[in-house]
């Protein structure tokens, strides 16, 4: 456990032989909630990309708990990293417990027996995503708002450490959005996990991440706790609009909107 | 819950449906009678239909879901084609016909055949379904060329090279049945131990990876396992279309897309399809025996054009093309 959960080190992401972004160095540790803000195509998606295993960094490393992620094999990746995809529909139609039963894959061995553990990790994701009245039904019948609760049931069910969210608010109105951030706000606060997840609504990140990592193109623009990162130069760098910046009545966070 | 607990009786119908194909297959012939000759013969080729019909959903099952494509089935993609060319080529290079060596040329000839639609298909991390498809019947029909090539080559096997291509369990003898049976039969049953992975590659590739499967060496047993079953069915049966096709898509709507029930839904399934079709082929014309496989492409052929046309109404509904 000494090896920090997740640590980047001048990793340069790239696709295709062209480079998204230079030189993105960060820690993550249990208990915290990062945001990655950004343009569209800046690369935040392959930042998690690079995270999950699915794309190798360019330059530079990343190392989960000492270990760059595709060094491990499939299954002890998985218990420790999960990822929630965006809420597309499925290619097939799958009864919702189905779906989250299937987070429990990477800690069952050939035959997939359901063990006490897999039943108690299944019964509190679902608890925590609230989908109990979804189980029943079909992933593909759901809306999107209820599907992403769903999968995040599933990534719950792995038990891992690290979850990587890629908008996990998209499609939801502004109640659902805060739903799913308030949810990982609580499970990061508990110490159980830690996430990062690509954001594009600044002021939900100010509200809910502990630090925000703002990409611009070639190179991140700034790491640090949403007081230091939103400010009006940095969004109008980041995005190409300017932006009013103010603190917020109550909370210690700044508020932004486009001016 | 209620649906949960009728799931296995849905299996019991299907052995039951499965039974009663068998009973029809035996009591179907061109010829009348009971007699221990005409009833051997019978059987033969009721087992041999089981067989065959059973590996082929099977196979179909397991390349629609490791493609993500409903449509995939071992002759659309090109396999049993593949599988065709190695028995062709076995002969080529002299192996006997009733040597197990012919199994190997022909699973070796499905894998190629497999590796090479997939290939082709992908256009960086994707997999379209049309190019998916477009792909496999372009090695389909280099198949066919091939063999029909090496056939008129040797006129004095044009009667062989029309079964062949078109598919026949006429030439069922036990020596032939227990060498298929050997290879399908584990194969179907190594469909369990992979069920859940492919429920994951179900809900998609990079998800089954997030999910713990090793993706690439489970990609590579998927596609030894159909190729194995392919290359052992096409060496006996010829070509066989859309019974992989046909036979999952009903098993999905009878038993959902949970491969734990599906693999075994798909085995009784292909199983008493390919007996029933077996009995047409035998009785429709009689005393003339028709093609079988002409028989699966007539009844597969058209239901594909169906799901193909469905699935591109669904697709426009469901994703419009954005605005440029």
């Amino acid at each position: 456990m000494s090896a920090p959960l997740l640590e980047l080190a001048g990793a340069t992401i790239g696709v295709a032989g062209r480079v998204l972004v230079r030189d993105v160095s960060l820690a993550v540790e249990t208990g915290e909630i990062l945001a990655v803000l950004g343009a569209n195509g800046v690369g935040k998606s392959s930042l998690l990309k690079v995270i999950a295993g699915d794309l190798e960094p360019m330059s530079g490393t990343v190392r989960i708990r000492g270990l760059p992620p595709a060094a491990r094999p499939a299954r002890a990746r998985a218990r420790l990293l999960a990822v929630l995809p965006e809420s597309e529909p499925l290619p097939y139609d799958f009864p919702a417990s189905a779906v989250v039963a299937l987070g429990r894959y990477p800690h069952q061995g050939l035959f997939g027996r359901e063990s006490d553990d897999d039943r108690r990790a299944i019964a509190r994701a679902v608890a925590i995503a609230g989908i109990d009245g979804l189980l029943a039904r079909g992933i593909n019948e759901l809306s999107a708002g209820e599907r992403q609760r769903v999968l995040l049931a599933r990534a719950l069910a792995q038990e891992p450490e690290l979850v990587l969210l890629d908008e996990p608010t998209a499609h939801l109105d502004p109640g659902r959005q805060v739903n799913v951030m308030a949810t990982l706000r609580r499970l990061a606060s508990e110490r159980t996990i830690a996430a990062v997840a690509v954001l594009h609504e600044p002021n939900l990140a100010a509200r809910y991440a502990d630090r925000i990592l703002l990409l611009g193109p070639e190179r991140p623009i700034a790491l640090g706790t949403p007081r230091d990162v939103i400010t009006a130069e940095r969004l109008a760098a980041a995005y190409g609009i300017p932006f009013r910046v103010f603190p917020h009545p109550e909370l210690a966070i700044p508020v932004a909107v486009p001016a | 819950m209620t649906r949960a607990r009728s799931l296995p009786r849905l299996l019991l119908l299907l052995v039951a449906l499965l039974a009663a194909a068998a009973a029809i297959g035996l009591a179907c012939g061109p010829t009348l009678g009971w007699s221990d000759f005409v009833v051997e013969i019978r059987l033969t080729s009721v087992v041999l239909a089981a067989v065959v019909g059973a590996g082929l959903a099977t196979t179909g099952a397991v390349l629609q879901a490791m493609s993500g494509n409903p449509l995939a089935d071992p002759f659309v993609l090109g396999a049993s084609s593949g599988a065709a060319v190695g028995v062709v080529a076995s002969y080529w290079l002299g192996v006997g016909s009733g040597s197990p060596l012919v199994f190997v040329f022909a699973s070796l000839g499905a894998f190629a055949a497999i590796l090479a639609v997939l290939r082709i298909a992908r256009t960086g991390r994707r997999m379209p379904v049309q190019t998916l498809l477009l792909a496999g019947i372009t090695v389909s029909t280099l198949g066919s060329a091939v063999i029909l090539l090496y056939f008129t080559l040797r006129p004095y096997q044009a009667t062989t090279a029309m079964l062949f291509l078109m598919g026949s369990l006429q030439e069922s003898r036990w020596r032939f049945i227990a060498m298929t049976s050997a290879v399908v039969v584990p194969c179907v049953l190594l469909g369990q131990v992979v069920a859940r992975a492919l429920n994951a590659f179900a809900m998609g590739e990079s998800t089954a990876r997030h999910l713990g499967v090793d993706v690439d060496r489970m990609k590579l047993a998927f596609c030894l396992l159909s190729a194995a079953m392919v290359g052992a069915i096409v060496a006996v049966s010829g070509l066989i279309g859309f019974v992989g096709l046909i036979v999952p898509h009903m098993a999905r709507r009878l038993v959902g897309n949970d491969h734990r029930l599906l693999l075994p839904a798909c085995a009784l399934g292909g199983a008493s399809f390919l007996i029933l079709a077996d009995a047409v082929a035998r009785t429709a014309a009689a005393p003339q025996t028709l093609s079988l496989g002409a028989i699966t492409a007539l009844c597969g052929g058209p239901y594909f054009l169906l799901l193909l046309r469905r699935r591109s109404a669904e697709r426009d509904v469901v994703a419009p093309e954005p605005p440029p």
